[in-house]
């Protein structure tokens, strides 16, 4: 096998783990959870053809021990095969009601911090940078790069958004789950232009969402990509609101 | 609504605005964007209804501010407030989330009385009217259970209520299960309460030691301001001091794992090779600190000489304390290293594995030694700083003294001058206040439980804020035989149903956070403020309301406690004009601001300790001050951020460098203690050969009153779980997620088991989280508690796990 064959072989099982990782262990049934007690001792062992064996998401929840890092470095290379930044953006046929109705249901106000739509490491610290750094997408399925790459305790602001452990099926319904009436602020739509074709203003917080390409970029969600994401310093052109940023000396 | 109450709803919503855009360092608000001139009006896109406050966060002691987005009366959104020195622009999901605190379903709207076994919804008047045939039936036996997140006025009012109206000391808070053994370790060591340090102090530390403490769930903001130093390619050293692994381990560089109680070998351990290595800090010591050791019931215990000091602590040899603790000797040398040098700042934190310990007030006071004898103290990055769990267990308990002996301000109940100086303040007669100490937390619950004719005098206990139906120990001796008493009565202000609600005679339905106005005071002595912002729901009403309306009605009846020295009403408040405000009529109790009014005679106390409080306006326009504040020839404010410190303190004698100024041995000096290690009074054995360890996760808050409430956070983490060793759950042929049985001498519990979750415990060791009102866990806890801060040991007591047979119930508790 010559270098880019075993390219190819290594990145086809670099993509088959991180699609069964997207599509949250959906393979694995409860039967196989029976007995996790056993199952310390087989993680990571079963290599195939030297290739640890991938696992679901549900399988890193029940028993997160050795979790593989090898691979985990080398989604650089998978990330290499996403968009460029300077391939053209075309929004057609893209809804923008969609994306953000789909942005807006894994928070509970615009600028809350988003849930978690997959299982994570709950001792941990979750290799949450491993694709969140700079944003991966693959087969419609994208992992959004994260905009605040400062703050490393990430499960401090994000929480996945299911039970995170096995069990207590038989237990009563708790009597706190009622209805939450809260009705949070919605995102903006878009900024205001002083004139139709301005550069519009940002139409949010910029605290903590100070690195535009996160929903912007490349590996943003289609409808809320910039058409121009070869132009990196954006607030040369797009102004952002000193009152909605907090920013000192601005009257209430 | 009236049209007069709308009006004075927007006169305090202006003058909360304008109070605001006065305050030279408050920017916080974020007005409605204009439309772009000559552009369309894009302004709804922007959220331009919405008008921003700020508010501290209403969960733990940390004391971040948020800024609270309202929008038609409603909350609408939260964001970190970047003008906080606390938080920094970060909050934790708790803290992001706790705008949805408001808006569960159920919220208690109506006062509601038991009639058989139903509670039937009754009017605020006949409300009052029970509970004052209830004080005024025997007003020694009328208790109030109180809470670190009543408000620092709320609680200014219920213990002047309590020790000035009513005439004894029965008020003690649910903080006494949190903290009292931090109070007494800081009385013990500098004759004073609260830290020296504050959280500034994480900025710049070389290493951080968590003593049984777990930051990056419990006190998530704070563990990120250490953590997130490495990102800004600074180097600090965590040392994570524990019982179990936990998420604090991931980020720490040392792991030294110890058995449960055995802390006090380890910092005996530490002292043992700094006197040894001669890497204690002499000057310091010599110049300003003396030494101690235990003497039975005295809080100060007795002197003793350096020599005895020395000798007392040649046993703990490093062999010796591996052999205790598990320990390796080497990590104690590595711990003995860091403090013997001096050019490293060490910051020390812990929380409730030192406080909920039956030797709580001893471990608290051999830290502060450790770091006193090694010098490590006085500057920034050095500093022995306990955490609190709760918004204002500082603000309102520590420094108002709602605990059964304390007086606001550091005052005692048992010292004359303490009393005469609130009986001035409060004008009340001299005598007014009793001398004895009132029941202690445990202690009014067992009376409680207790049937009159065996000595249970208290008969009615009130509850504000807090839930210890689930979050007292041992809950089959201290709650429920009162249940089944007919002449004890139990009344419960909360907002939501709760366990405590739920079994109580009389519920009062409360506002909450910025539905009233209201002052917290967090882990730094930081004391922060805020304006109510929207409407409560329903009938809901503030806390210090229903004291200041109890209050009038009993002063309607004549009880004399309720009436000042020229016969005022306890709570009198006038107007401009001086005419009397109705406070006690809840339509006017917004007329004024009542907060100001209560915070501004408390601030009389405040100086007595130099815990100096600013006035009222001064909080309006910050994000919190750190008391002692002391005012500036030029008129201004100026916090202090190192206490006892000569380069921060003003209190400091100049000159002295380091001052303790409240020295129990008035001489300046804090004590160096010596405390053995001792065995815990409850250790596992054949019978029960589990350790127990309770505690807290990070999306859900005490007793999930209020987070179980809030769908972000119920979804991650929707119920509590026993956590198990691997190795554990596989000899007893136990897999993960299967219901047991965890039962110690005390009750038992059934709950599911998850191996390799949150936090892993060693072989050998069980933690199950408080929260989950399904799985009462303190049905199974101890209720030993320390002798010197009564706080019990909710960390370890000894259970044992079974499988449960196929036909067995469902989870739950079960009476042991």
């Amino acid at each position: 096998m010559d270098g880019s064959g075993a390219l190819r072989v290594f990145l086809a099982v670099v993509c088959g783990v991180a699609l069964i990782g997207f599509l949250r262990g959906t393979t694995v049934t409860d039967d196989d959870l029976d007995d996790t007690t056993t199952q310390g001792a087989d993680v990571g062992a079963a290599a195939v053809d030297g290739v640890s064996p991938a696992r679901s998401y549900r399988e890193l929840r029940d028993s997160p021990r050795g979790e593989g890092s090898g691979w985990a470095a080398d989604l650089d290379a998978l990330a290499a095969l996403g968009p460029d930044v300077t391939d053209a953006v075309s929004l057609e046929g893209v809804s923008k009601s969609a994306d953000l109705a789909a942005r807006a249901s894994r928070r509970a106000y615009d600028g809350a911090p988003p849930r978690i739509p997959h299982a994570v490491r709950q001792d941990a610290a979750p290799e949450c940078l491993t694709c969140h750094e700079d944003g991966l997408r693959f087969r419609g399925l994208l992992a959004t790069p994260m905009s605040h790459t400062s703050y490393t305790s990430c499960t401090q602001c994000h929480v996945v958004d299911e039970a995170p452990m096995p069990g207590g099926a038989d237990l009563p319904p708790d009597p706190r789950a009622v209805e939450n009436t809260f009705v949070g602020l919605a995102s903006p739509t878009a900024g205001p232009r002083a004139w139709a074709v301005a550069p519009p203003q940002i139409p949010h917080r910029t605290w903590m969402r100070e690195e535009c390409d996160s929903c912007h970029g490349v590996n943003g969600r289609d409808a809320l990509r910039s058409t121009h994401p070869a132009r990196a310093n954006c607030e040369q052109c797009h102004a952002a609101s000193a009152t909605i940023d907090q920013r000192p000396g601005v009257a209430r | 609504m009236t049209p007069d109450r709308r009006e004075f709803l927007a006169m305090t919503a202006l003058a909360a605005a304008s109070a605001a855009a006065t305050a030279a360092t408050a920017h916080a608000g974020s007005p409605p964007p204009t439309a772009v001139p000559g552009g369309p009006d894009l302004r709804g896109r922007m959220g331009a209804g919405v008008t921003w406050n700020k508010a501290p966060c209403r969960f733990c002691g940390t004391g971040c501010h948020v800024q609270v987005g309202v929008d038609a009366g409603k909350v609408v959104a939260i964001a970190g407030d970047t003008a906080a020195e606390v938080n920094k622009g970060l909050l934790c999901v708790k803290g992001y989330h706790v705008g949805l605190a408001l808006y569960g379903a159920d919220r208690l709207t109506t006062p509601l009385l038991r009639k058989g076994d139903r509670q039937v919804p009754i009017s605020w008047e006949e409300a009052l009217r029970i509970l004052a045939d209830r004080a005024m039936l025997d007003p020694k036996g009328f208790a109030v259970y109180g809470s670190g997140q009543w408000t620092i006025p709320e609680g200014y009012a219920a213990n002047k209520f309590v020790k000035g109206g009513l005439g004894h000391n029965h008020i003690d808070p649910n903080a006494r299960l949190c903290m009292a053994s931090a109070v007494t370790g800081y009385l013990a060591t500098y004759g004073v309460d609260e830290p020296a340090g504050c959280f500034d102090d994480l900025d710049v530390a070389d290493v951080v030691i968590l003593w049984g403490n777990s930051p990056a769930e419990m006190h998530p903001v704070l563990f990120s301001r250490i953590v997130d130093r490495r990102a800004r390619g600074q180097s600090v050293t965590i040392i994570d001091i524990g019982t179990r692994r936990t998420r604090t381990t991931a980020h720490a560089q040392h792991f030294l794992q110890f058995k449960p109680n055995t802390d006090l070998a380890i910092a005996n351990g530490i002292a043992h090779l700094l006197l040894k290595n001669g890497t204690w800090d002499r000057t310091f010591v010599e110049k300003h600190c003396s030494f101690r050791q235990p003497l039975e019931k005295e809080l100060n215990g007795k002197g003793m000489t350096f020599a005895e000091y020395e000798a007392a602590l040649a046993p703990y040899t490093p062999a010796y304390v591996e052999q205790i603790s598990g320990v390796p000797a080497k990590d104690i040398r590595m711990l003995a290293d860091l403090f013997g040098n001096r050019d490293l700042r060490i910051t020390s934190l812990w929380c409730m594995g030192m406080n909920q310990h039956t030797r709580g007030t001893a471990i608290n006071c051999l830290v502060h030694g450790v770091h006193l004898l090694s010098g490590h103290f006085g500057r920034p990055g050095d500093a022995p700083t306990s955490l609190t769990g709760q918004p204002s267990a500082c603000g309102t308990v520590r420094e108002v003294g709602t605990l059964s002996h304390a007086l606001p301000g550091g005052g005692v109940v048992t010292k004359e001058k303490h009393r005469h100086m609130a009986e001035e303040i409060w004008n009340v007669p001299t005598g007014r206040i009793l001398d004895k100490p009132g029941y202690h937390a445990v202690e009014m619950w067992k009376r409680f439980s207790t049937p009159k004719a065996d000595g249970g005098d208290i008969h009615t206990v009130w509850v504000q804020v807090t839930n210890p139906a689930q979050t007292l120990p041992n809950l089959h001796a201290l709650v429920d035989p009162s249940r089944k008493d007919p002449e004890k009565f139990l009344v419960v202000s909360d907002v939501y149903p709760t366990a405590t609600t739920r079994i109580a005679d009389l519920v009062l339905p409360s506002a909450m956070w910025v539905e009233k106005n209201g002052m917290f005071g967090n882990s730094e002595r930081r004391t922060q403020q805020w304006f109510k912002l929207v409407e409560p729901p329903g009938q809901a009403r503030d806390d210090a309301w229903q004291i200041v309306a109890l209050a009038y009605e009993l002063y309607r009846r004549g009880h004399a406690g309720m009436k000042d020295k020229d016969g005022r009403f306890l709570f009198h408040m006038a107007d401009a004009k001086g005419a009397a405000v109705p406070i006690w009529d809840f339509r006017h109790y917004y007329d004024i601001n009542v907060d100001e009014r209560l915070f501004e005679e408390y601030r009389k106390f405040s100086t007595m300790k130099h815990k100096n409080l600013a006035p009222y306006s001064e909080y309006v326009k910050a994000r919190g001050l750190r008391w002692p504040v002391v005012e500036q020839e030029d008129g201004t404010w100026r916090e202090t951020r190192w206490r006892f410190s000569e380069s921060d303190d003003p209190f400091v004698t100049p000159g002295k460098g380091i001052d303790f100024y409240h020295s129990t041995t008035e001489d300046g000096r804090a004590q160096i203690w010596f405390n053995p290690y001792e065995a815990p009074p409850e250790s596992p054995d054949a019978a029960y050969p589990f350790w127990l360890c309770t505690g807290r996760v990070l999306e859900h808050w005490h007793s999930g009153t209020i987070t179980g409430r809030i769908p972000p956070l119920r979804d991650a983490m929707p119920q509590a779980y026993v956590e198990m060793h691997r190795e554990d759950a596989r000899k007893l042929g136990i897999t993960n997620g299967e219901t047991v049985r965890v039962e110690s001498r005390r009750g038992t519990l059934d709950i599911p088991v998850w191996i390799d979750g949150r936090g892993s415990p060693p072989q050998g060791s069980l933690f199950v989280p408080f929260f989950d009102e399904r799985l009462p866990i303190n049905n199974v806890t101890l209720e030993a508690y320390d002798p010197f801060s009564k706080q019990p040991d909710y960390k370890k007591c000894a259970v044992r796990v079974a499988r449960l047979s196929p036909n067995a119930a469902a989870p739950g508790g079960k009476a042991g």
